[in-house]
């Protein structure tokens, strides 16, 4: 038995090692058959391998913390496609009106309903010995029934985006800005009173808020920006709440990671369908971003937007690798990721840490639909199809493994380009697929295995 | 008994109740005319135009006091843009409501579809949109106020010779109507003496076209030619070609400068070729079927096609008149072959024994985006195409 | 092995003793998934009259064959495989080209070759061709096993979903294949709808036959052993790779036969029905039915059905989002049933 394993793995290595060369001298040579062609499939392979590479991050997140893959980011990705189209439907070639009052009191719901969990996890048993349950209880529904009733209110009237927005966005910028400003003057000044460096931050953060808030109010082009980042925040917090919904309950009592892959299989299945529903199954253009010219770049030609997603895609992996090697909740993430019921044991609250990972997953999903929504359409099938390239990604690239994502991300891309050099277009999903199978066969842990 | 066991008795006695109340108690004195078109789909823009020309029609017959007192019903399915929806559709159409009369389909894989069932049941199946040169042959009971693509290819043969184009790309969506598009475009280039250099094809739900036009583009041909079943890619391909440095002349049919389409490509379009059916200016009746439509439904996309749908009601109420029964669809048939028509899309045309019309088509070319109006539909009309 | 015998036979007990049936009643959801889904048949047979009825006991017993054979797979060895419809498809498709009749083919964009076959000649091809495919991918997707062996079957699913589509010499892409021969025995036809609904309903009991025996056998016995831990019947000493091999070929060549009834049955096929979303719905009805029971399969093949057709005659419901309302039931349902019963309506085994 030994024996055999040993050299059936030798003989992998050997017929791995000549179809790669094979492959490898059959791009070279395709590339000196002519070279304009050849930039041109790798800008285009770029582009979309960004696309990839951004949902591959996000499964590879969520699968390294948790082991399972969440195919939910499919249906996040045409979320966020779709939640820019339904905030700005009245630019869009063909939309009338999509605004349907149900859909934002559902979401407005579901973000509420992640407010209200949050702020139960984060203030509760702290507060508990200050206040008395009843107070505390009181506070926390207002502050959930504000968000939510302003998240209606946001998604029910997107052609005031900018001036809902203006507040939160102005709020935001506040905070961080005295948080900021508070750090700044504690290094320098390491004995300034408590007053001088609250005075301070709060003087400097009210100051940059409102013209934050108050420039972002007059700018009414910024909505298709900030409709970005609603579909985005919404996105996740969909992805927060079937988390805590749902696989908290199912990762309890699985036997097997199938369990929660089927669940999110049937979320995938009930998203498309309702996207289908609610918007039609025809595609549809979204808005016109910046950058819709293309650039010549030797030769071939590069949307400026295209550029954006790319550095979309390597800034999102350069700040996830920040997050997880040099923060503190990075290293809880990983503790989770190495081993669940230590971390517990340990003291980190692993449910809270893993939500906060299904978020950021979710984000990444959503910014890569409606990145590639901007590049060429949306349709509500998107989900499923940007899913599966996701998916192969992650695993070519190597489960559990950040670098892997973004490597089999962008390798997808091209492959799925330089495949289709000598057979026509149409077979472009099949050579994606059959790499990934014969791929797997061969290095069934992934390019660049976790560990 | 415990409640829960009355409650269930209860609740059988329901259903069975039920299926007992929902007999059928139809046969009013009106026609019941079927009609099948796209509503969803693919073929979705010029499905639901047609539908929305047709229920003009009838409500304007049946506003005037119908036939001989008698008012026009229609009934609709969605055959999609698919065959196997479309026979679906008609069996539901034939089995269930029993008409012998219908309307469409929308699209040729359609209407391909539903031909054979329909030759070899004896009902009439009566389109104003599908074009593919194969629906000619299909039978005695299959008629269409859409001209074949094979007057259409020829046309632009000709045409892309007497532009001075000798290479050619062509791009063509994986449906009946457009390889009907291409098939017959191609056919008439190669006998003048033109050379496709490139082909590609696309499956309907694509909408990243960027691969297959960097091939195209890479073989240098001195035009584009794209044969789409949906305006939203046909005007999708016209901006990604461009995007990817394509500068040469494009060419399409009227998919490709539909509404839709415009709109999708941008300025991208401008000078964009087609060759295609359009209604003449100085048809009165045409003109003022537009302006009906327009007031009516807010919006005009693909005329000819909204005047050939609209036209066909007309025709058929013409023929229920003379028959006085729409479950007599040999009768029905006989009229069609016999009578000459003068309506929104031409005067004085006929059917021949193929049951086909012949118009003439035009080129029109894409203005642009700052002279494009609602009236002139974005495009100028060059005349008709050159005949060799 | 009383896999199927649960919820039948709580029926028919409650049958014999109305008195009993309460009691039987009170928190067994087997037999509420049983009365359910069959009085909404009946209720719907009576209600739609026999045509509609017979339509769509074609449409349950093609159905009912591909769900059971594919619990054979995912029931009886553990592996979740998306790509089923493949060997539907391969089935169907040839039967479609070997029996398309094609006067009127030969007008079309791209004439195929025609061959004219009866349908019982071309039904076995198509099971073997399909027979042989299992053998090839099977050896393949043997070392794969969880959630990447989901992947690679739903790689399967596209792939051969793109071989329909693009190989237009073959089957004629996007055109589909017309005029699909009716079977006949020798003088006897199956033109009319319950003649042909009489043939499919003697395909599921072959199915269903071969599926029992499997199951009940010392072979099934194995299976079940490798299903709980493959591990421990390898030291066993039986050849885990091979049982889980002769399993897949088995259900993919039932798949197969369900796809070459379905051609036959609708006279056209296009690739679009053996996209990959019906995989996943198909899927969906063997976990909801539930895992290792040859009666859920059916039973949630029944309710699918229903489901789709029921909800024509909601009022508020247009008739064009039926497809998509049922796709948003089915994947609640599969939420749910992961949440709160894993095993699956009538499973006995959890996933």
């Amino acid at each position: 038995m030994l024996r055999s394993a040993a050299y059936r793995e030798r003989r992998g290595r050997i017929l791995a090692a000549s179809l790669t060369t094979a492959a490898a001298a059959y791009v070279v040579w395709k590339i000196t058959e002519s070279p304009d062609q050849a930039v041109q499939f790798a800008f285009n392979g770029l582009s979309v391998g960004a696309v990839y590479a951004l949902l591959a991050l996000g499964f590879t997140l969520v699968y390294s913390t948790v082991w399972f893959f969440d195919l939910y980011y499919g249906a996040a990705a045409a979320m966020g496609a779709y939640g820019v189209f339904y905030l700005r439907t009245s630019e869009t070639v063909g939309g009338s009106h999509v605004n349907n009052p149900y859909v934002s009191a559902l979401f407005a719901l579901v973000v509420a309903g992640v407010v209200a969990w949050a702020l139960y996890e984060a203030f509760f048993i702290r507060m508990q010995g200050r206040f008395t349950r009843k107070s505390l209880y009181i506070a926390g529904g207002t502050l959930t029934g504000a968000t939510g009733i302003y998240t209606g209110f946001i998604l029910a009237s997107p052609d005031y985006l900018h001036l809902l927005l203006a507040p939160a966005v102005g709020a935001t910028a506040a905070v961080v800005a005295g948080w900021v400003v508070s750090r700044v003057i504690q290094r320098l000044f390491s004995k300034a009173g408590r007053t001088t460096l609250l005075a301070a931050s709060v003087i400097v953060g009210s100051l940059l808020g409102a013209c934050c808030g108050l420039l972002l109010a007059g700018a009414p082009g910024s909505r298709l920006y900030l409709s970005w980042a609603v579909s985005c925040l919404v996105a996740g917090a969909v992805g927060v709440a079937l988390y805590r919904g749902l696989y908290v309950y199912m990762r309890k009592r699985a036997r097997s990671p199938l369990i929660m892959l089927v669940a999110s299989l049937g979320v995938l299945l009930a998203i498309t369908a309702a996207t289908a529903i609610v918007f039609e199954s025809a595609p549809r253009p979204l808005p016109r971003a910046f950058g819709s010219e293309p650039w010549t770049i030797w030769g071939s030609n590069i949307k400026g937007f295209n550029i954006f997603t790319i550095g979309v895609a390597i800034a999102g992996f350069l700040g996830l690798l920040f997050l997880l090697k040099r923060t503190s909740l990075g290293r809880t993430i990983r503790a989770i990721g190495d081993d669940e019921e230590v971390a517990k044991v340990v003291g980190i609250n692993t449910t809270v840490v893993i939500a906060i990972v299904f978020f950021i997953g979710a984000v990444f999903a959503a910014a890569a639909g409606l990145l590639s929504g901007h590049d060429t359409a949306i349709q509500p099938r998107m989900g499923l199809l940007l899913m599966l390239k996701g998916w192969i990604a992650s695993v070519v690239g190597g489960m559990g493994n950040l670098y892997g994502a973004v490597v089999g991300g962008f390798a997808l891309g091209m492959v799925e380009q330089f495949g289709i050099w000598d057979l026509a277009g149409e077979w472009k999903d099949v050579i994606s697929f059959v790499i990934l199978i014969l791929f797997l066969s061969f290095w069934p842990r992934g390019l660049l295995p976790r560990g | 008994m415990s409640i829960r066991q009355i409650a269930l008795v209860c609740l059988l006695g329901a259903l069975a109740l039920l299926a007992v109340a929902c007999g059928d108690d139809a046969s009013d004195e009106s026609f019941k005319i079927g009609v099948m078109e796209s509503l969803t789909g693919p073929g979705e823009t010029y499905g639901t135009v047609s539908s929305q020309a047709k229920q003009m029609a009838v409500d304007e017959i049946n506003a005037a006091g119908g036939i001989d007192g008698r008012m026009i019903e229609l009934i609709v399915q969605d055959s999609k843009c698919s065959a196997q929806d479309a026979i679906t559709a008609y069996n539901k159409l034939t089995d269930v409501d029993g008409v012998k009369i219908i309307l469409g389909t929308s699209c040729s894989g359609a209407m391909l579809g539903a031909a054979p069932l329909a030759e070899a049941d004896g009902v009439v199946l009566f389109s104003g949109l599908a074009t593919n040169p194969d629906i000619a042959e299909a039978g005695d009971y299959i008629f269409r106020t859409a001209m074949s693509d094979a007057l259409l290819g020829i046309d632009t043969g000709n045409e892309l010779w007497a532009d001075g184009i000798r290479t050619l790309a062509t791009i063509t969506e994986a449906t009946d109507y457009a390889e009907g598009v291409r098939r017959t475009s191609v056919a008439q280039f190669e006998k003048l003496g033109g050379e496709v250099v490139a082909e590609e094809r696309y499956p309907s739900d694509i909408t990243d076209f960027r691969s297959q036009l960097t091939k195209l583009i890479n073989a240098n041909p001195d035009a584009l030619h794209i044969a789409a079943q949906q305006e939203f890619s046909g005007g999708t391909i016209v901006k990604q070609a461009r995007e990817l440095g394509f500068d040469g002349p494009i060419y399409g049919e009227i998919v490709v400068v539909g509404t839709t389409a415009l709109e999708v490509a941008g300025e991208a379009a401008t000078g964009v070729k087609a060759i295609a059916a359009v209604l003449d200016p100085d048809n009165q009746m045409a003109q003022e079927v537009l302006r009906n439509f327009r007031a009516r439904y807010d919006y005009v996309t693909l005329p000819w096609y909204l005047g050939s749908a609209y036209d066909d009601v007309y025709i058929t109420a013409e023929c229920l008149r003379q028959t006085g029964d729409d479950q007599d669809a040999d009768g029905f048939r006989d009229c069609l072959y016999d009578i000459t028509w003068s309506g929104a899309i031409g005067e004085n045309y006929s059917f021949d024994e193929k049951g086909e019309i012949s118009l003439s088509n035009v080129v029109v070319e894409v203005l642009p985006l700052a002279e494009r109006t609602e009236e002139n539909q974005g495009y100028k009309s060059l005349g008709q195409a050159p005949t060799k | 092995m009383s896999t199927d015998s649960g919820g039948v036979g709580s029926l028919m007990r409650a049958a014999r003793e109305p008195g009993v049936f309460m009691r039987l009643a009170r928190g067994n959801l087997e037999l509420w998934a049983n009365l359910v889904v069959i009085t909404w048949a009946v209720a719907f047979a009576i209600w739609q009259g026999s045509g509609f009825a017979i339509t769509l006991g074609t449409v349950f017993a093609i159905w009912a064959i591909l769900a059971v054979s594919l619990n054979l797979v995912v029931g009886f060895t553990g592996l979740l495989s998306v790509g089923h419809i493949g060997f539907f498809g391969i089935g169907a498709y040839t039967v479609a080209i070997l029996t398309s009749n094609a006067q009127y083919e030969q007008l079309r964009t791209e004439a195929i070759p025609t061959f004219g076959w009866p349908f019982f000649a071309a039904l076995p091809v198509g099971i073997v061709l399909a027979g042989l495919t299992a053998i090839a991918v099977g050896v393949v997707f043997n070392r794969f096993r969880d959630d990447i062996f989901v992947l690679v079957s739903f790689g399967f699913a596209v792939i051969c979903f793109n071989v329909f589509l693009n190989s237009r010499a073959l089957t004629r892409g996007a055109f589909g294949i017309h005029e699909i021969a009716k079977p006949e025995i020798g003088s006897v036809a199956f033109g009319s709808e319950v003649a042909f609904l009489i043939l499919a309903l003697v395909f599921l009991a072959v199915v269903v036959l071969i599926s029992w025996f499997i199951v009940s056998s010392s072979f099934g016995r194995v299976l079940t052993a490798i299903r709980e831990d493959e591990r421990a019947t390898e030291v066993f000493g039986y050849q885990v790779t091979h049982f889980k091999l002769t399993v897949w070929v088995i259900s993919a060549m039932m798949a197969a036969a369900a796809g070459g009834l379905f051609a036959s049955w609708t006279t056209f096929i296009d690739p679009n029905s053996f996209i990959l979303l019906e995989s996943i719905l198909l899927v969906s009805i063997v976990i909801l039915g539930g895992l290792a029971t040859i009666w859920g399969s059916i039973l949630g093949a029944m309710a699918f059905v229903l489901l789709e057709e029921g909800m024509r005659f909601l009022p508020f419901l247009p008739d064009e989002y039926v497809g998509q309302a049922r796709q948003v039931i089915l994947g609640v349902l599969l939420v749910l049933l992961m949440l709160f019963r894993p095993q699956g309506l009538l499973g006995r085994y959890r996933l």
